[in-house]
């Protein structure tokens, strides 16, 4: 009986350190994931900061001006012409979409 | 005999060990229940650890969901003194990294707390040599940090917050207490090497980030206007200018440009670079408050457009002051005078509308108020009481002297004219969103009151079209294709000195709109002592057409002779989403 009794304490306590053992396992877990997840947000951010300088308007007319020769247009150099009826084709390759602004 | 010696001893070692027993539980007692709760909270301190988490500042979208203000965590430096050995290694090492000066890092090690900061915020480089160094004592812990992608743009509308999470200028300072997220904080359980494990059922205060703001602010015609208007005071020499581009049906701001400006990301130290001078500062705007005097004339039926006026050969006396215009004028109409900005053509629409009257519409037009703009630091201008008016007073005001505005009063006064007569409130902020995108607050147009009817709205807006045409004194101003109507203003500046109306001195000024049949731009350029030109027509209004040419192109306003129809229109308070623009840019022949 007192060995049965003896037996059955020692196998309650090591489910109890097992237990424990478990938790914190998890706990290291939780926080390696927390800190992962910390770290892919602050990348995305400052992904999505580093988006928004390049496609900066000044960003955009410094690009455009210095490394891909463009200018600004002139006014008169700027049509509107009508928008698309639904009737017709969608605008291919070298045909100019209806409905948008052109330079001349 | 021996077992009387040795009953002895038994007794001895029962007391020795009994007073020893008795020792230990009155220690146990004495830790365990006086110093029990002292000595709780010291374990506790030792087993757990308090994790502080910023919540982040907010995030600025303009209408279309280009981001203006971001918060980002990056790296600040810190030192625990009592666990560094060599103070002067260590500062010479770090001081070498962080390009500062070893005495000043040494001063600052050599300190009773326990923690001291030693650079806030450093880049991710500078971050990365400190890790590297691995000086025992020195750490490193994320701090929020907010950046301004755009570099200056909209600075004056943005303001900026300092390193402590403060907005200090600005929508930053205005909405501070939304875009400020909370603090939060958790309590760990540390083991044997100090990291961190999270347990269970410990205490949990999540942070809470900052709230959104989405703009009315076009991010493109915002460009627009601050590139044209640093090309215009550069070229003339002035010492600053202000565009403001607004919708004159709604309110909504487009855009707000402030010449000089700095850089929100590091805005230094001139506070008078940080004044939006388009809210907080005053100037007498000549003849653009012609407007005023003239629509309350045709609104009180005083005048109609063909009515004539002697313009006295451009000399006329007022209380025994001699008024000039600028070119001589006989006999012109009503809708000339405006034209061509008759000072003594509109004298005489004064002096028949009365000072009560003149007085009585400048108020209701929102001279002498806040406009109510959601910035910090607007001021009322001056205005002064009717009772207070002088001999002269009427005359001056009629024309646009006597009186200080903000451009963002007048912006909204021309609004009125174009919109029908309503006065509007104008704003910056359509909308406030929870960082999980959830809608907080939406700002709707509001209307403060009517001023004028819409007949005089139409009439004021057939002769303010005759400005930009051949003979008005806003020609520059025309546009191509598109119905400009528009007043030109040059206004002589005090000299402090002698105290009179400076000749060379001048605000130079045009306001107008655009499409005059059914206006959707407001526009207002001031240009603050141009010393190349001085007027109005010739400095601010070829800004006005420039700025109002790329500002259609990019909204898709089609010109009056087009045939064709439009698909959408960009709707005011547009979500952060980019939307489709209904026009696009095609480059070709």
């Amino acid at each position: 009986m007192k060995i049965l009794i003896g037996t059955l304490l020692w196998v309650l306590a090591l489910v109890a350190v097992c237990e424990k053992v478990d938790v914190y396992r998890t706990g290291y877990a939780i926080e390696k994931l927390r800190v992962e997840k910390k770290q892919a947000q602050q990348e995305q951010r400052g992904l999505e900061l580093d988006l928004a300088r390049v496609t900066a308007p000044e960003q955009i007319e410094r690009v455009a001006s210095t490394k891909l020769g463009m200018v600004r247009p002139r006014y008169d150099q700027v049509v509107l012409i009508g928008p698309r009826q639904k009737s017709q084709p969608p605008p291919s390759q070298g045909v100019l979409p209806v409905g948008q602004l052109v330079l001349r | 005999m021996i077992e009387r010696r040795e009953k002895r001893r038994v007794v001895v070692a029962g007391v020795l060990l009994g007073i020893g027993f008795f020792m230990i539980l009155g220690r146990l007692f004495h830790l365990q229940v006086i110093q029990a709760e002292d000595l709780g909270q010291k374990a506790g301190r030792q087993h757990h650890k308090v994790l502080t988490v910023e919540g982040g500042r907010g995030t600025i979208y303009d209408r279309n969901g280009k981001i203006l203000s971001m918060n980002l965590d990056v790296p600040s430096v810190f030192g625990e003194p009592r666990a560094i050995s060599d103070m002067h290694s260590t500062a010479a090492r770090l001081a070498g990294v962080l390009l500062t000066d070893v005495t000043q890092m040494e001063a600052k090690l050599n300190n009773r707390r326990d923690f001291v900061w030693l650079e806030r915020r450093l880049a991710p480089e500078q971050a990365q040599r400190v890790r590297a160094l691995s000086l025992p004592g020195i750490g490193l812990v994320p701090e929020g940090r907010h950046f301004y992608p755009n570099g200056a743009l909209l600075a004056h509308v943005l303001g900026f917050a300092n390193v402590d999470n403060h907005g200090l200028e600005g929508l930053e300072r205005r909405y501070d207490g939304r875009l400020r997220g909370e603090r939060g904080h958790f309590v760990v359980e540390r083991d044997a090497l100090g990291g961190a494990v999270f347990p269970k059922g410990l205490n949990y205060a999540a942070p809470s980030a900052g709230q959104d703001l989405i703009l009315t602010i076009d991010e493109v015609i915002q460009y627009i206007a601050e590139h044209e208007l640093e090309q215009a005071v550069t070229k003339t020499r002035a010492d600053a200018g202000i565009v403001i581009v607004s919708e004159p049906k709604s309110g909504a701001i487009l855009a707000l440009a402030v010449y000089p400006t700095f850089d929100p990301n590091r805005p230094g130290s001139d506070a008078n670079l940080w004044r939006n001078r388009a809210i907080a500062d005053t100037y007498e705007p000549g003849s653009t408050l012609k407007i005023v005097t003239a629509a309350a004339a045709l609104e009180e039926n005083l005048f109609s457009p063909a009515d004539l006026l002697y313009g006295e050969d451009g000399k006329y006396i007022v209380e025994n002051t001699v008024v000039h215009d600028h070119h001589k004028h006989g006999w012109m109409t009503f809708a000339e005078v405006l034209q061509k900005s008759s000072n003594i053509g509109i004298i005489k629409v004064g002096q028949r509308l009365g000072s009560d009257r003149l007085a009585t519409y400048l108020a209701a037009f929102g001279f002498g108020q806040k406009t109510g703009v959601d910035l910090e630091g607007e001021v009322r201008g001056l205005l002064k009481e009717e009772q207070a008016w002088g001999r002269r007073s009427l005359a001056s005001i009629s024309m646009g002297q006597e009186v200080g505005i903000t451009a963002l009063q007048l912006t909204m006064a021309a609004s009125a004219i174009a919109n029908g007569g309503w006065v509007m409130r104008p704003y910056l902020v359509s909308e406030i969103k929870a960082p999980s995108g959830q809608t907080l607050a939406r700002f709707e147009p509001s209307a403060r009151r009517r001023v004028v009817s819409s007949a005089t709205s139409r009439t004021m807006i057939d002769i303010l079209r005759g400005v930009v045409l051949p003979g008005g004194t806003g020609t520059l101003a025309a546009l191509p294709a598109y119905d400009v109507a528009g007043k030109t203003g040059t206004a002589q500046k005090l000299d402090p000195v002698t105290r009179r109306y400076s000749a060379t001195r001048t605000v130079a000024s045009f306001v107008g709109f655009l499409p005059a049949d059914d206006p959707q731009l407001t526009i207002l350029v001031v240009i603050d002592e141009p010393k190349v030109d001085q007027w109005g027509g010739t400095v601010a209004a070829p800004v006005f057409q420039r700025i109002a040419a790329q500002a259609v192109q990019h909204l898709g306003i089609p010109p009056k002779d087009f045939k064709g129809q439009v698909l959408a229109a960009r709707a005011p308070n547009a979500s952060p989403e980019p939307k489709k623009a209904s026009w696009e840019y095609v480059v070709g022949r």
